[in-house]
């Protein structure tokens, strides 16, 4: 072993304790993680040290807390796991039928939404119906300057007040965002592009916010006929892990 | 709260099995992993928050994370509970840290300091006050008081070893000692045999 690796190593074997109770540093948490990558020994002490930290947590006398919490937090579950299902079923959607639902006044956003994916649904992802009641309309936009080539773009608005639009000139398609929410530490935005038939397809298209706003240029699109963004951890995701916040049918 | 047909037909699988179910969303499995490690959680969140509102608030933001991010969960690298009871404890430390930067700011503030309301305590205070005097766990009753202490603090309370050192009026580096040789006579102590 070489000297520098020595004194990290001594290091670490003096702060494994504390890392592992969540008493280290952020660079020092972030030296133990990657020394313990690299050294047997201290994977070693690690893992029976660990052995009495997990002790700390389960040693406690069981206690519940509210029945309000489970039903709180079902909702929520439920709701996703509802609007995945739906991406991946194979639905149509109508336009028609878009419009006169997101009119509609009911009482709650999910149960519109239940109600609209009940009905026989034309072809365009079950998840388009649910992405345009949650996150709201989509609209297309042309110009064109004479003599110059037709420039299109979609507008659209997301979760909260984002406010998006894809603009098409001869083969690119660029994406505007603003009023993005911050992203959190170690987290990207990631574009995701859905083929017919609901399949969500993840892209190598990486971009993070600055003060809320973004400008990429969006992948070939393929087949695919709708675009998501999601927040992902650093490098991105195979499949989303959270809700879309943004969805623009192209 | 009454169980589903596929929650009672989940019941009888392993948590490991129920969490590649929940990693494919399915809300039922989640409920199920749930019911059975909450009572455990929400014990660690209270320990270290002292607050029941508080310590709920914490859980509902752990296990929104446990559900999004359910397919991160290797069996081989641990039980369940324990990476459960990892990340509530994370949201939970997470908490404290923040409280107890917004009170250190707002008693920084002329203006803001009159219009906090004493509410007491804080978590870390409560854990350091309580640090020595508290007894109710077996597997820290088995190390010396200063190691207990230190191990407790750092833990429970959410302070960083440096924290520490300055609370005690004690250097650093005798802090990650007594946390590392507290931890190695636990370990000795309870026989290798952990109980999550």
């Amino acid at each position: 072993m070489n000297q520098s690796f020595d004194k990290e190593h001594h290091i670490v074997q003096e702060l494994l304790g504390a890392y592992l109770l969540g008493a280290a540093e952020a660079r020092e948490a972030e030296l133990c993680a990657t020394h313990l990558a690299t050294c047997n020994t201290c994977q070693e002490c690690k893992q029976m040290l660990e052995v009495s930290s997990h002790r700390l947590a389960g040693d406690l006398p069981s206690r519940r807390p509210s029945d309000q919490l489970k039903q709180r937090l079902m909702n929520q579950v439920r709701a996703e796991a509802e609007l995945f299902e739906a991406a991946r079923s194979s639905n149509t959607t109508n336009t028609d039928e878009i419009a006169s639902s997101s009119e509609k006044t009911s009482s709650s956003l999910l149960d519109r939404t239940r109600e609209t994916l009940s009905r026989p649904l034309p072809l365009m992802a079950g998840f388009a119906v649910v992405m345009l009641l949650l996150i709201g309309g989509s609209q297309l936009i042309t110009t064109s300057k004479p003599g110059a080539p037709e420039r299109q773009a979609i507008a659209a608005v997301g979760t909260g007040d984002i406010r998006a639009t894809v603009t098409f000139q001869g083969d690119q398609a660029t994406l505007t965002a603003s009023k993005l929410p911050a992203l959190g530490p170690g987290r990207v935005y990631q574009v995701w592009l859905q083929q017919a038939g609901g399949v969500l397809r993840p892209t190598d298209t990486l971009f993070t916010e600055r003060k809320g706003s973004a400008t990429v240029t969006l992948p070939s699109f393929g087949s695919s006929n709708k675009v998501l963004i999601t927040s992902e951890p650093k490098g991105g995701s195979t499949k989303p892990s959270r809700s879309p916040i943004l969805g623009i049918e192209v | 709260m009454e169980k589903s047909f596929q929650q009672q037909a989940g019941c009888h699988l392993a948590d490991e099995e129920l969490m590649g179910q929940v990693s494919d969303l399915d809300a039922d499995a989640f409920a199920i992993i749930y019911d059975r490690h909450v009572g455990a959680a929400f014990a660690l969140a209270y320990r270290i928050l002292g607050r029941e509102q508080m310590s709920e608030d914490v859980l509902q933001e752990a296990f929104m994370i446990i559900w999004k991010s359910a397919n991160r969960y290797d069996a081989g690298k641990g039980s369940c509970r324990s990476w459960i009871l990892t990340i509530v404890h994370h949201q939970a430390v997470d908490y404290v840290r923040k409280i107890t930067r917004s009170r250190q700011r707002a008693v920084t503030n002329d203006e803001a300091a009159e219009q906090v309301p004493d509410t007491g305590p804080g978590p870390q205070q409560q854990t350091v006050d309580g640090a020595v005097g508290d007894r109710l766990l077996s597997a820290l009753e088995t190390i010396p008081d200063q190691q207990r202490q230190a191990i407790e603090m750092a833990y429970y309370g959410g302070f960083t070893h440096r924290e520490i050192a300055e609370t005690l009026a004690i250097a650093p580096g005798t802090v990650k000692g007594r946390i590392r040789l507290g931890l190695e006579k636990m370990y000795k102590e309870i026989g290798h045999e952990p109980v999550i």
